[in-house]
């Protein structure tokens, strides 16, 4: 029995703390699913988490906190689409510029409001009727903060777009053959432009949701690499909103767990944890090769398009 | 075609920008780094020229500024020019902090556990320091060249690995006996801290393998087969496949030399200046992810390796004093860092265009 | 022409389109031809006869030089591929523009301007409707990468066909298809032309023309030959094969150089029953036996696209096989049809490119001996005429022509025993090909030369013997000497008009 209501408290841990992951993987995998490949997901993180610490301080309003952190990270991702759409430059170098730009700018600014705790508080759900359903009852809807519904919620949304709609198709075109879909009058700037910019609110959502919610403070860096984690997500889950939800929950137990099995296991080898399976993931994709055809990443990925004679 | 779109401007391929024109774009880069900066400095009260006179005094201007600056370039040398050859492949290698790390590791390991007798401990420190490094590159050169996994992830990954390992090992199995607050191991014997030039922080040993390395990667490029493997993968894989050049051959000594130098760096750190390994925050400056950029601007010319990573360390050394003396926190630099690589890989891309106004005969 | 018939008008008419490329390679040159709707045209010609480049042009892809199309006797401009869709121009290319991973119905659904919720409904519905119609059958929910070449092409006819195609172009169709599939491909295209549908089909194939032709417009060189009723020439089918082959290769050739004579020593390359398969899986060298002895030039002669790219690339060693390939010992000479991306390293200057292949035996010490490399490269600029300012230039800035001097120059200077020159003057200009040809006959006397090419031309002027390809096969070998006096009859193996008759030689 006690192992049982372990099992259940990490899980249900699991879905707070992999919100973070949660917001940002789906992001990343717009971004992707368009042919942009974004390693400024750590700087955008840390970009939404301070500013969304810092409205959310200021105003007294949480909500505000959240929008102004996806705002600011939309804001950011568009200099990473402006240079890789338009100008086609290497998207690696160009999301690495991004990420220490972020890291770098939020230190600069942050100076000052470390440790300053902040007190404002989201809804926190019990939610009658349907927390006493066996073993999921207590997992999702007992005691869960407002965010993590919204990160479901978002979740399927975006999968939904992605897969079933006309959207989507467009999207997931733009991402596998750009001349194809060009060919056919399909503007690849845009959907990029669009997707990227729609990976950096996420992102910002994203990191506001550590500093508001999981620790209600500041700290300079305090992303921690989630913004790598998120990558690596992106490939985890296979490009697909559905695979995010389940990647970033156990992440997310992965994070709860390496506090709860301190007093037996160093910490800090625990911490190591997700970053292995960030490897380890794609390494046991890429041995199928149908496996990686079909769910593989999206052919363009990583690829500046342009048509051909200019 | 973009000709259609531009009604009173011109746009055509440049064939080739010649070097001057690379360089003025690249320095216009900076310098636009530097402007955008000023306004950062407006924002805090401070008034940026006051800020830039302070900083080129400190730096460039007086005889300690000038130590400061060459004892941060020195893991900078070390990290970029290896991270050039691995460019130089198309291999983004983006671990040189974690390859830093392990050779700071396996450094302190030489020094406070494995035994050996003093006189040979600094070349052992060197040595295994490369080795650390280096095994630490090739892990990720092996899941590229076998499984094909994307080399941005695993070196990525391997940095946060890396960072934990030491943390753990401080925390840990080699915790110090005067532990005050702060986890770090014990103060390395005498024997095993490097020599510095007088009361400087400047470990010559370290700085001296550092140049030795540019002159040999310059070499490997411009006179080796190995180099001449690397030129041609870097460029075409196709013509390497042609050319039956062996891809993971060729790749495992571009990681191996790499990540045997990022690791060198990391001991000179342990060995030269924090005489202990303490937190991976204090022991790399970031220098793993700087040295990125002082790769990419020496484009792919090791000798200028040493002008981008003194101009880096110069960075470092503003930051310092902007913290000293303005209150500023440190993280600056990578502010600088970060604008000045989007200036640079923008101008990159606006250097392949020749932008004139149209005639009308066009 | 057709004599006006006013209830039948032409639904294309197309009048004096030229188009040359830059370098000066004239692809089509003052061509008129009429297209009618209920009609299948055949395009037929060797390659580089022009036909893809007219249709390129026809699809919006191109722009024409000159010329202009009537669209129902209207005049009409054609600036891009969605102006072509726009007046009802659909093309099926050779290589399918479709998205492996994506299903039929969302590769049909792309840019189609569907519902926003239910985008797939309309094309559903739509593939059922042609689904009886044309005998279309397509599972619409499944993978592209699932579907056999028969069926995404059929998926291509459905996205032309849906975007309100009148005239659909079909690029050597039948390349990628088994006989069986080609059979259902006609059958859907008897249907189509029975709706009203013009077709446009280009091929080189005298079977198939014969088989479900109209009209024919025979391209030779970018110039129309002749454009008729096939009811002209089908009296018997032998003499109508006879009649286009010779229409399509011309009937005589002009030999420009001197070939001296060589006595044959040993073989060099000996290839038994060999079997390739392409990336897809498809096996396009399908027993192929044939050798190759020092002091000849062996031709291996077709149609690109029938098993050539494959077969090089096994006898070269990048591609496994089965059977047997023996060659001598030390490397081959390879001169790949791919020379900028393949054959040289673009960024990388001259003297780095004149080693690539070698580059182990100038640095033997592991350092590269620079005087040594330097000296070849002189050498081999100036042997070979290689025009370029000084050794620093780098491969991409140099002409075709050139980039393939410094090739020839790499690989001969090796004096390999076998050498394989894949379409080796393939979009060069006369004076380079002249050079490359001198190259070639010059080397043949101290080494054994295997040539692919699909230059009829080219393969009279240098070689001894001619192996002709045709879907795989080595379809006979004839002795030069006696080919210069049967070429519709080489016309007819390349084009599939003669049961393979090939006899191991």
């Amino acid at each position: 029995m006690q192992w049982e209501t372990w099992v259940i408290e990490t899980l249900r841990r699991a879905l707070a703390y992999g919100s973070p992951l949660l917001l940002g993987t789906m992001g990343e995998i717009y971004s992707e699913r368009s042919g942009i490949l974004n390693l400024g997901v750590e700087g955008m993180m840390i970009l939404g988490a301070f500013v969304g610490f810092f409205t959310a301080f200021v105003t007294g309003n949480p909500w505000l906190g959240f929008l102004m952190g996806a705002l600011v990270g939309g804001a950011a991702s568009l200099i990473h689409a402006f240079l890789s759409v338009t100008l086609r430059v290497i998207q690696v170098v160009s999301g690495l510029a991004l990420t220490l730009f972020g890291l770098g700018l939020t230190g600069v600014l942050g100076r000052g409001w470390e440790g300053k705790p902040l007190r404002v508080s989201l809804p926190v759900f019990y939610i009658p009727y349907l927390k006493d359903i066996p073993i999921l009852g207590p997992i999702v809807f007992v005691e869960q903060n407002v965010f993590v519904y919204i990160g479901i919620g978002l979740a399927l949304i975006l999968w939904y777009l992605l897969f079933k709609t006309s959207w989507g198709i467009t999207i997931r075109s733009v991402g596998e053959d750009p001349a194809t879909a060009d060919a056919l009058g399909i503007n690849v700037s845009l959907v990029r432009y669009l997707c990227v910019v729609i990976g950096g609110l996420l992102a910002g959502m994203g990191g506001a949701y550590l500093s508001i919610i999981y620790r209600p403070s500041w700290t300079q860096g305090m992303t921690s690499g989630m913004g790598w984690i998120v990558i690596a997500l992106t490939i985890f889950s296979f490009w697909h909103p559905i695979g995010a939800l389940g990647g970033s929950y156990i992440f997310g137990s992965l994070f709860y767990l390496s506090f709860r099995l301190q007093p037996w296991v160093a910490p800090e080898l625990l911490t190591i944890m997700p970053y292995l399976f960030t490897i380890l993931a794609p390494l046991l994709l890429n041995l199928h090769k149908k496996m990686r055809r079909r769910m593989g990443a999206p052919a363009a990925l990583g690829i500046p398009y342009s048509r051909e004679g200019e | 075609m973009r000709n259609d779109r531009m009604r009173f401007l011109k746009i055509e391929k440049r064939e080739n920008p010649s070097w001057k024109v690379i360089v003025g774009v690249s320095i216009v880069a900076i310098l636009l780094a530097f402007f955008v900066i000023g306004f950062v400095f407006v924002g805090y009260g401070i008034n940026p020229v006051k800020a830039y006179i302070e900083i080129l005094i400190e730096t460039v201007g007086n005889v300690y500024g000038l130590t400061q600056i060459i004892w941060q370039s020195i893991p900078l040398m070390l990290c970029g020019v290896g991270l050039l050859l691995a460019f130089k492949t198309s291999f983004w290698n983006i671990g040189a902090e974690g390859q830093l790390l392990m050779g700071a590791v396996a450094a302190t390991w030489v020094t406070l556990f494995s035994g050996f007798p003093g006189f040979i401990m600094i070349p052992m420190i060197f040595a295994f320091g490369f080795a650390g490094g280096a095994v630490w590159g090739l892990l990720s050169a092996l899941l590229k060249a076998k499984f094909r996994v994307n080399e941005v992830i695993t070196t990525l990954m391997m940095n946060y690995i890396a960072l934990n390992i030491v943390l753990y090992l401080i925390h840990g199995p080699w915790k110090g006996d005067e532990m005050r607050g702060f986890a770090y191991t014990n103060s390395f014997p005498e024997s095993c801290c490097l020599p510095t030039i007088g009361i400087t922080y400047i470990h010559w040993p370290t700085l001296l393998i550092g140049l030795l390395s540019i002159c040999l990667i310059f070499l490997i490029l411009t006179r080796t087969r190995l180099g001449y493997e690397v030129k041609v993968i870097g460029q075409s894989r196709q013509a390497a496949r042609y050319a039956g050049i062996p891809y993971f051959r060729t790749i495992f000594w571009v990681m191996l030399i790499s990540g045997g130098l990022a690791g060198i760096a990391g001991a000179g750190e342990v060995a030269g200046v924090h005489h202990m390994l303490r937190h991976p925050d204090q022991v790399s400056l970031g220098y793993g992810y700087t040295a990125i950029i002082v790769a990419w601007l020496a484009r792919g010319n090791p000798p200028l390796v040493i002008l981008t990573s003194f101009l880096f360390g110069a960075i470092y050394v503003a930051g310092d004093v902007l913290q000293l003396s303005f209150g500023f926190p440190f993280q600056i630099v990578n502010v600088f860092t970060g604008l000045i690589l989007f200036f640079l890989i923008s101008s990159e891309s606006l250097m392949q265009y020749r932008i004139t106004l149209r005639r009308k005969d066009d | 022409m057709r004599s006006s018939n006013l209830e039948h008008q032409p639904i294309v008419s197309i009048r004096g389109i030229t188009k040359v490329f830059p370098g000066g390679l004239t692809a089509n040159d003052d061509i008129s031809l009429d297209i009618y709707p209920g009609e299948i045209h055949a395009l037929l010609g060797e390659n580089g006869a022009g036909k893809t480049t007219l249709m390129n042009i026809l699809s919006g892809i191109y722009r024409a030089d000159e010329g202009v199309f009537f669209l129902y006797g209207k005049p009409v401009q054609i600036k891009s591929p969605k102006d072509a869709i726009q007046h009802g121009i659909g093309m099926v290319h050779q290589h399918f523009r479709l998205i492996p991973p994506h299903s039929v119905a969302e590769n049909i659904a792309l840019g189609l301007g569907t519902s926003f919720l239910s985008p797939l409904k309309m094309v559903l519905k739509t593939i059922r409707e042609f689904s009886l119609q044309y005998n279309l059958s397509i599972h619409p929910m499944a993978r592209i990468c699932d579907l056999s070449v028969g069926e995404q092409q059929r998926v291509e006819i459905v996205k032309a066909l849906i975007r309100g195609a009148n005239i659909l172009i079909l690029d050597e169709p039948t390349a990628v298809l088994t006989p069986q599939e080609a059979q259902e491909l006609f059958f859907i295209l008897g249907k189509m032309k029975s709706e009203g549908k013009a077709i446009i089909f280009i091929t080189h194939k005298l079977e198939e023309v014969l088989e479900i032709a109209d009209f024919i417009t025979v391209l030779r060189k970018g110039r129309v030959v002749d454009s008729f009723p096939v009811s002209r020439i089908k009296e018997t089918k032998e003499d109508a094969k006879k009649e286009l082959a010779s229409m399509m290769v011309g009937k005589e050739v002009i030999l420009k150089v001197d070939k001296e004579t060589v006595t044959p020593g040993d073989t060099v390359l000996n290839v038994e029953n060999l079997h390739v398969h392409n990336d897809r899986g498809v096996e396009t060298v399908r027993g192929v036996s044939f050798s190759v002895r020092k002091g000849e030039i062996f031709a291996i002669l077709g149609v690109a696209g029938n098993g050539q790219r494959e077969l090089v690339e096994a006898i070269v060693g990048l591609r496994g096989h089965t059977g047997g390939i023996l060659k001598g010992n030390g490397r081959a000479g390879y001169i790949p049809e791919n020379r900028l991306t393949m054959g040289t390293a673009p960024n990388m200057n001259l003297a780095e490119n004149m080693i690539l292949t070698c580059y182990r035996d100038y640095s033997k010490t592991l350092f590269l001996d620079l005087t040594r490399i330097l000296e070849k490269t002189r050498k081999g600029i100036a042997d070979f005429r290689v025009v370029a300012p000084d050794v620093k230039v780098l491969a991409r800035q140099l002409s075709g022509g050139n980039v393939q001097r410094l090739i020839l120059a790499r690989e001969l200077s090796q004096n390999p025993g076998l050498l394989i020159a894949e379409q080796p003057t393939h979009g060069l200009d006369v004076r380079s090909t002249e050079d490359v040809w001198r190259a070639l006959l010059d080397q043949r006397k101290s080494a054994g030369i295997l040539l692919v090419s699909g230059d009829l031309e080219e393969v009279l002027s240098l070689s001894d013997r001619i192996g002709v390809i045709f879907q795989g096969k080595i379809v006979n070998v004839l002795e030069s000497s006696s080919a210069k006096h049967r070429i519709e009859e080489i016309g007819l193996m390349m084009t599939g008009g003669v049961r393979n008759t090939q006899v191991s030689s």
